[in-house]
């Protein structure tokens, strides 16, 4: 195979590997404080990307655009928690789980009303042109997205590590009731997290919507690729996660060489399949943990 | 909304009591305090008062409800009658973190460290009851919460040296012994510089030289000015230690005394702790016969 191909398919694999880890990642910080799969994540993705379309569309300059666009999502994600999964808190994590099934088709049908049913897309930020690089063409929103998606993992991972709120964080993720009785409040903490998984799903939209457009039914996709990445990796481990991106993206990259182009998801479930005999759990996930 | 009104109802519980009826003198007071599980009543009208700077220990045979009792201090589980007040404030309205941070921190017998995390982590985490700093400044890493990330480190370094475990201060739980792994809780309990400290059983699973050190600190504790309730199994090192003992016997309080007229009072003994003074007014249980 020429040089130049692999290149663009490693390339591609890698860009796609980070927005389904930053998908992912939505999953996994939720589903750590409160045991809750959030299915409305994608239409976090989905509203970044057309709030960003909207904003630009009236001016505002593209980076303030994404950037008012992703707090709007990460305040949509508290919404969530304090107008849905908090006043349901005493039901099992199942209902909870399907409320945000409900949720996710009151958002979808607002922004049908809202933007109708078009595509819209953004031009690369900045207009950053395409770059050719030995032989293979790298499209000018790649680098964006791939520095802003390491940017926020490497900042999440600091966040978590080094600072009291993230600890607080991991702690009631490991032990609620541990949490509880040395005064962390497992509710705010949850709220906390329903906000950073908006704030990530807001940022993924509003990077992948000049390679990818948006619509507002691009929610349920989005929402099916951040799991199966988080479940590859292992729901319960950041690091799991971020790995089932990669991989889920890599394996994208290379069944577009492979296989037309309306067979990929089958690819994608295919890796999901394969993991879940060889490693139920997920690729890197906790022992013990589900 | 709803939850927003319950919220500022449990703060102005907590700040005046309940109608604004202000309580006496006490530091922890339980009034008339019961909780029913279906049929079976684990605590049973039970009226106590520890006083501050005082180590108190509850005493008794299995299921007594002693553990249940400081589930029902520290609010992990609600009342089905009765009032629980500390420090003129009455805690058994509101929520287990908002107990946590008027000072009241508990220590389980299980421990419950957060396997995640270093000891170093899980003690720093117990400062987070005191911090201001909020999400956002901390994420973002703003002075204030630069100042106080580097406060909350070097106070969960102190704990680990009073409790002596500064050297395993990067180790995880899970390679540390029982024994440490519960003076670690305990100095992650510490690191909110708590009033009153809720030890289950303390001394479970230690050996003698253990027991010994653990008791050295609980009583360094109490001259720092720490307030210790107590439940414990082992009797005789409880006794030891405390001002304040109380026997529960199903769910009821059958005494609340100190410890030398409960030593010397043989019914008590024998009836609630299972033994009997010998000649050298040691006490002397059946079960290590």
């Amino acid at each position: 195979m020429d040089l130049s191909i692999v290149l663009q398919f490693f390339i591609s694999g890698v860009n796609l590997g980070c927005i389904y880890a930053a998908l992912g990642l939505g999953f996994f910080i939720i589903y750590s404080v409160t045991r809750v799969l959030n299915l409305a994540q994608g239409e976090f993705v989905m509203l970044g990307g057309m709030l960003t379309v909207t904003f630009y569309s009236m001016g505002v300059p593209i980076l303030l655009s994404t950037l008012v666009a992703v707090v709007i999502a990460g305040l949509l994600g508290g919404v969530l928690y304090r107008g849905v999964i908090h006043p349901a808190r005493n039901l099992s994590k199942a209902t909870q789980t399907f409320l945000t099934v409900g949720f996710a088709f009151a958002i979808e049908g607002i922004a049908l009303l809202i933007w109708g049913w078009e595509y819209r897309s953004l031009p690369n930020f900045l207009g950053t042109p395409n770059i050719h690089l030995g032989g293979a063409t790298i499209i000018g929103q790649t680098p964006w997205v791939t520095g802003i998606t390491l940017l926020v993992v490497t900042g999440l991972f600091f966040f978590f590590g080094h600072t009291i709120q993230g600890k607080a964080l991991r702690a009631c993720a490991d032990n609620p009731l541990g949490a509880k009785t040395i005064g962390i409040s497992v509710e705010r903490m949850s709220l906390y997290a329903f906000i950073l998984a908006g704030t990530l799903g807001g940022i993924a939209g509003a990077i992948i919507t000049p390679l990818t457009m948006v619509s507002y039914s691009i929610g349920f996709p989005m929402t099916i690729k951040g799991l199966l990445a988080a479940f590859v990796g292992g729901i319960t481990r950041a690091e799991g996660v971020i790995l089932g991106g990669m991989v889920l993206g890599m394996a994208e990259a290379i069944a577009a060489s492979l296989i037309p182009s309306g067979y990929h998801s089958i690819f994608a479930l295919i890796i999901l399949m394969a993991v879940f005999l060889c490693q139920p759990r997920g690729l890197l996930s906790s022992p013990g943990k589900t | 909304m709803r939850d927003y009104l319950n919220w500022a109802k449990d703060i102005l519980i907590s700040a005046r009591g309940q109608g604004g009826e202000a309580r006496d003198g006490s530091f922890l007071e339980l009034k008339n305090v019961s909780v029913s599980f279906g049929r079976l009543t684990a605590v049973d009208q039970v009226n106590l008062v520890i006083r501050q700077g005082d180590i108190a220990a509850i005493i008794g045979p299995n299921g007594a409800g002693k553990t249940t009792m400081l589930k029902l201090i520290s609010g992990l589980l609600p009342l089905s009658q009765g009032e629980i007040w500390f420090k003129q404030r009455r805690l058994d309205k509101i929520s287990p973190h908002h107990i946590a941070s008027l000072g009241v921190t508990q220590v389980f017998q299980d421990i419950q460290l957060f396997s995640n995390m270093s000891i170093l982590e899980n003690v720093m985490v117990g400062c987070h009851v005191w911090t201001d700093a909020g999400f956002l400044s901390t994420g973002l890493k703003l002075p204030h919460a630069k100042a106080e990330e580097k406060e909350i480190m070097e106070r969960a370094m102190s704990k680990l040296s009073l409790v002596g475990l500064e050297q395993k201060a990067l180790a995880p739980p899970a390679n540390l012994s029982w024994s440490e792994q519960k003076i670690s809780g305990l100095a992650r309990a510490l690191a909110a510089e708590p009033d009153l400290l809720l030890l289950d059983e303390p001394y479970g699973g230690l050996m003698t030289s253990e027991i010994e050190k653990l008791s050295q600190l609980l009583l360094k504790l109490q001259q720092g000015g720490i307030t210790i309730l107590m439940v414990e199994q082992r009797t005789d090192e409880a006794l030891e230690i405390a001002n304040q003992v109380i026997i529960l016997d199903s769910g009821a309080k059958v005494a609340d005394a100190a410890p030398s007229e409960i030593q010397s009072n043989e019914h008590l003994i024998a009836t609630y702790l299972g033994g009997r003074i010998t000649e050298g007014g040691k006490l002397h249980y059946a079960a290590s016969e």
